[in-house]
């Protein structure tokens, strides 16, 4: 009895005895702190983050101004045609030869795009996770069944697919779009994923959880996904990347309906009409091509910048904790031992 | 382009720059020996002696990979239209300059009354050597009432009656201007022992048969083909083959028309793009040696209305549509270089109009061409019925819109589109543009799923500038099946506004059949206009723009026909400039 006293005294890793002790003010500023605070903190201090945000955020400003109608809607003879940027800032993005305002074209668009472009990214990692972190922890029977449905995924040509499902099924909804341009996507990642779970699953902690009796969901939950999280960030930026490059891709070759033009569309009617051959059409092609970068420059630099909130070493060390924890990791490591 | 005997020369070139590589292997006396006299005629060519030589390709740029093409002319997909052009002789031609008929392998084309004698050139020949006879045109009239040509809906049978000369016996009395349009699609391109075969089979297989290895009866005869080109020699055999004066005839593959404007604003790497739109600002990177043709289209941009929604059913909406779109502003968006207005939308092509429509042309109502008339507009949809509220005009049956369908991949026509749908909903309509795949787009006609789209207004081609075929194709519209709704309208007897106050009763279907069955223009015209007037107050389509089809020569190292000449403007310039011997090396 002394000694589980004692032991009890040293080390206390039942965390539910120490939650019903918090307030709930307490528990919220702690969950504030540990999900918002910190992870603000340690992403704010990369630059990246800081430029990808930036970034982003001018999408999410277009995609505002768009919803509540700040600037003009796209028409045709709104202006002389083919207006080079800023040569009026009443049209700062130059003209079409139709006399079309490009920013109004890319405003008007941007809502649709980033809708799109986040169905894509959130579908196709969302499966990924899902299949990849199942296979991969739970292994045999429900591993085989997951990996033969991956390899006849991955199988299928990914661009022809899409062609045949956009002439098919018309999609023009963005979110449904999104999902589309992504629908076999995450058989390749989901397989990446699982590898890495495969190693993540030997690791001794997980052992320890399993050992506890603590549940498959929890442990994956709490333990496999912070380990890949900087992996599955990353590759939702990927997606996210290949989803705009597809829709553009199949807009610019006329596979897709539209009820507006869009940035593919733009881009289309820019070649077509000489931009590549011509200054005066120039600023028609670039404009559409700096939004479709931009957006996917600020996407990689963010992700980029995340991998610093899911890295937990540098987590501590930026929260200034690093010093402490190792010691109570220590302690706890060599009291158990 | 002219183009020395390059091949050989840069191989030999070749070798020499790299002969200190093989000093050890091969001594430059051993080289000489196995050059040959010949071969080191073209080194010393090479190395900076006089070179002169005679033979000269002719690069003509084209959209198509010709591994996937061939020359079966009634096949129904992948038939190189450019390709069969150099290889089949054409029985005749239209010059749009001209106004006139002229003749290829025909001899001479007579037409009284119910008869038309086709007498064919004695020295008609395939490129094996073989004569061609009336056999060929026996089994070429067959095939083509088997695949059911539009010329044997005026034909009763045919008759041979010699080796040269054959005799059609028309179903009625047709006026000789729509034989001869038909005639101008006719190609010698049948010869009895390839095409005989298929007269006992089904008629599909005759038209999925992909024909790779053509005998020639044009200009050149085939000889090879793979992912970049078609390439062409002389045909000895031709009955002009002293006209011709290119010893390579390549058609080029390109990827698409941005990769040939690239090609012509470089001025030396193609010599000719037979059909191909170009903006006016890539026209102004052209060197001055790249010639444009405009040859009229007789095709061009315009709405199709849905006859049986309950608005676009009514002819005042229509007659509101006409108004309020201004005609001119869609040509400045979209083209102001090859496109032009229709003067009065009446299923006429513009530039025929003036001359079909006499004196009644000054009364026909033009819906304003340069404006937008939306007080005349206005009115029409006030009186009938229609009022304006929170800005879209709306009646009983909801507000005027819909969706407006236009074709993904033609940018021209999404301008077009795009200037129509901001200006009729700036008026009050409440239209959304959809852009689809061609299929899809054609489908929702056919399916007669819409309310009003953009469509060709004229069927195109030579016989459109006879106005009998864009009048009957506005009402019957056969490509779509009729999905506009209007054929029962089109055989009913209808009352409209007449000319000069009054009413004219018609009954247009049967008004535009006899402007097929008149003897002469002159006897045709009266129904023509009659029919012209029911279109433009009816509207069964509305015409808002045709245009030039851009034909793109090159005139540094080719001789050119001048602009007056009867050959300039025939479709087309690369294949009837050769023919005619317009079109010569001049290096």
């Amino acid at each position: 009895m002394a000694t589980e006293a004692d032991s009890t005294d040293d080390i206390d890793w039942r965390s539910e005895a120490s939650a019903v002790e918090m307030s709930r003010r307490e528990r919220l500023r702690e969950f504030g702190r540990r999900w918002v605070y910190e992870p603000a903190v340690i992403a704010w201090a990369d630059m990246r983050t800081r430029i990808g945000l930036l970034i982003l955020s001018v999408y999410g400003l277009m995609a505002l101004v768009e919803v509540f109608g700040l600037w003009r809607n796209p028409g045709t003879n709104q202006a002389d045609p083919l207006l080079k940027p800023f040569e009026t800032m009443q049209f700062p993005l130059g003209t079409t030869r139709s006399g079309v305002d490009l920013l109004a074209l890319i405003i008007d668009s941007t809502p649709f795009m980033l809708l799109m472009v986040l169905a894509g990214g959130v579908w196709a990692t969302g499966i990924a996770v899902l299949v990849g972190t199942i296979s991969g922890y739970k292994g045999g029977t429900v591993d085989n069944a997951i990996t033969s449905i991956s390899d006849f995924f991955m199988a299928i040509p990914g661009l022809p697919l899409v062609i045949v499902l956009a002439v098919a099924l018309k999609p023009e909804n963005p979110i449904f779009l999104g999902v589309i341009l992504t629908i076999n996507y995450w058989a390749g990642l989901g397989r990446s994923i699982r590898s890495q779970v495969l190693s993540i699953r030997e690791s001794s902690y997980i052992e320890a959880a399993r050992t506890m009796g603590t549940s498959t969901p929890r442990i994956i939950l709490k333990d496999v996904l912070p380990n890949i999280m900087p992996y599955v960030m990353v590759n939702f930026v990927l997606a996210a990347r290949y989803t705009i490059f597809a829709a553009v891709g199949l807009y610019f070759l006329g596979v897709l309906p539209y009820t507006g033009q869009n940035w593919g569309v733009t881009l289309n009617y820019g070649y077509e009409k000489g931009g590549l051959l011509t200054m005066e059409a120039f600023h028609w092609l670039l404009v559409p091509i700096v939004a479709i970068v931009g957006l996917t420059f600020g996407l990689i630099l963010v992700s980029q910048g995340l991998d610093r909130v899911f890295n937990p070493q540098v987590r501590t060390r930026l929260t200034g904790e690093s010093e402490s924890i190792e010691e109570e990791n220590e302690t706890t490591t060599t009291g158990m031992m | 382009m002219f183009i020395i005997n390059h091949g050989y020369v840069s191989h030999v070139m070749k070798s020499n720059s790299g002969l200190s590589d093989y000093d050890g292997l091969i001594s430059r006396r051993e080289l000489l020996a196995v050059a040959g006299a010949s071969g080191m005629a073209m080194l010393s060519g090479c190395t900076g002696g006089n070179q002169s030589s005679d033979s000269a390709t002719f690069r003509n740029a084209y959209t198509g990979n010709p591994v996937d093409l061939h020359f079966n002319t009634s096949g129904i997909q992948n038939y190189a239209w450019p390709a069969g052009r150099a290889v089949f002789a054409p029985f005749l031609k239209y010059s749009f300059n001209k106004e006139k008929f002229l003749l290829g392998a025909l001899k001479d084309l007579q037409i009284n009354d119910k008869e038309v004698t086709l007498t064919f050139r004695d020295d008609l020949t395939w490129d094996n050597g073989d004569d061609w006879t009336t056999e060929d045109l026996d089994v070429q009239l067959q095939l083509a009432k088997k695949t059911g040509t539009s010329l044997w809906g005026y034909l009763d049978d045919y008759k041979i009656v010699d080796k040269k000369t054959a005799r059609l016996l028309l179903s009625n009395t047709t006026n000789p201007q729509i034989i001869k349009f038909e005639l101008t699609n006719f190609f010698v391109d049948t010869k009895k022992e390839t095409h005989e075969k298929f007269l006992d089979k089904d008629v599909s297989e005759f038209l999925q048969w992909a024909w790779e290895d053509p005998v020639a009866s044009g200009m050149f005869s085939f000889v090879s083909k793979d992912k970049q080109a078609f390439e062409f020699e002389p045909n000895p055999e031709f009955y002009n083959a002293d006209n011709v004066d290119i010893d390579t005839y390549l058609l080029q593959s390109f990827g698409g028309n941005t990769a040939q404007h690239q090609a012509l604003v470089s001025g030396d790497k193609i010599d000719a793009a037979t059909s191909l739109f170009v903006p006016p600002e890539i026209v102004d990177q052209f060197k001055d040696h790249v010639v444009e043709v405009n040859i009229p289209a007789k095709w061009g941009y315009g709405v199709v209305f849905n006859h049986d929604d309950p608005h676009f059913g009514k002819r005042a909406v229509r007659q509101a549509v006409a108004h309020v779109i201004n005609r001119q502003a869609i040509v400045d968006n979209a083209g102001p270089r090859s496109k032009f207005v229709s003067q009065t939308p009446c299923g006429i092509a513009p530039k025929d109009q003036e001359y079909w429509l006499g004196d009644w042309m000054s009364d026909f109502e033009t819906y304003g061409p340069k404006s937008s008339q939306t007080q005349k507009a206005t009115k029409l949809l006030q009186d009938a019925g229609y009022s304006k509220q929170n800005g879209k005009w709306q009646s009983s049956d909801g507000t005027i819109g819909g969706e407006y369908y236009s074709p993904a991949g033609w940018s021209d026509w999404t301008t077009m589109t795009s200037t129509v749908v901001d200006q009729l909903n700036n008026f009050g309509f409440d239209f959304s543009i959809s852009t689809l795949p061609t299929n899809d787009w054609f489908s929702h006609y056919s399916n007669s799923n819409f309310t009003m789209g953009s469509l060709y207004w004229l069927p195109g081609g030579s016989r459109s500038t006879f106005p009998y075929f864009p009048l009957r194709y506005q009402l019957w519209e056969e490509e779509i099946g009729g999905g506009h709704n209007y054929r029962e309208k089109a055989e009913s007897e209808q009352t409209i506004p007449g000319r000069g106050g009054g009413e004219m009763t018609i009954t247009p279907l049967e008004e535009t059949e006899k402007i097929a069955q008149q003897p002469s223009d002159d006897k045709s015209r009266p129904f023509v206009q009659r029919a012209a007037w029911h279109s433009h107050i009816e509207l069964p389509f509305l015409g808002l723009v045709s245009k030039y089809e851009q034909s793109w020569m090159t005139n540094d190292n080719w001789t050119i026909p001048p602009k007056e000449n009867v050959n300039r403007r025939v479709k087309w310039p690369p294949y009837w400039w050769t023919h005619e011997g317009e079109l010569q090396h001049d290096a």
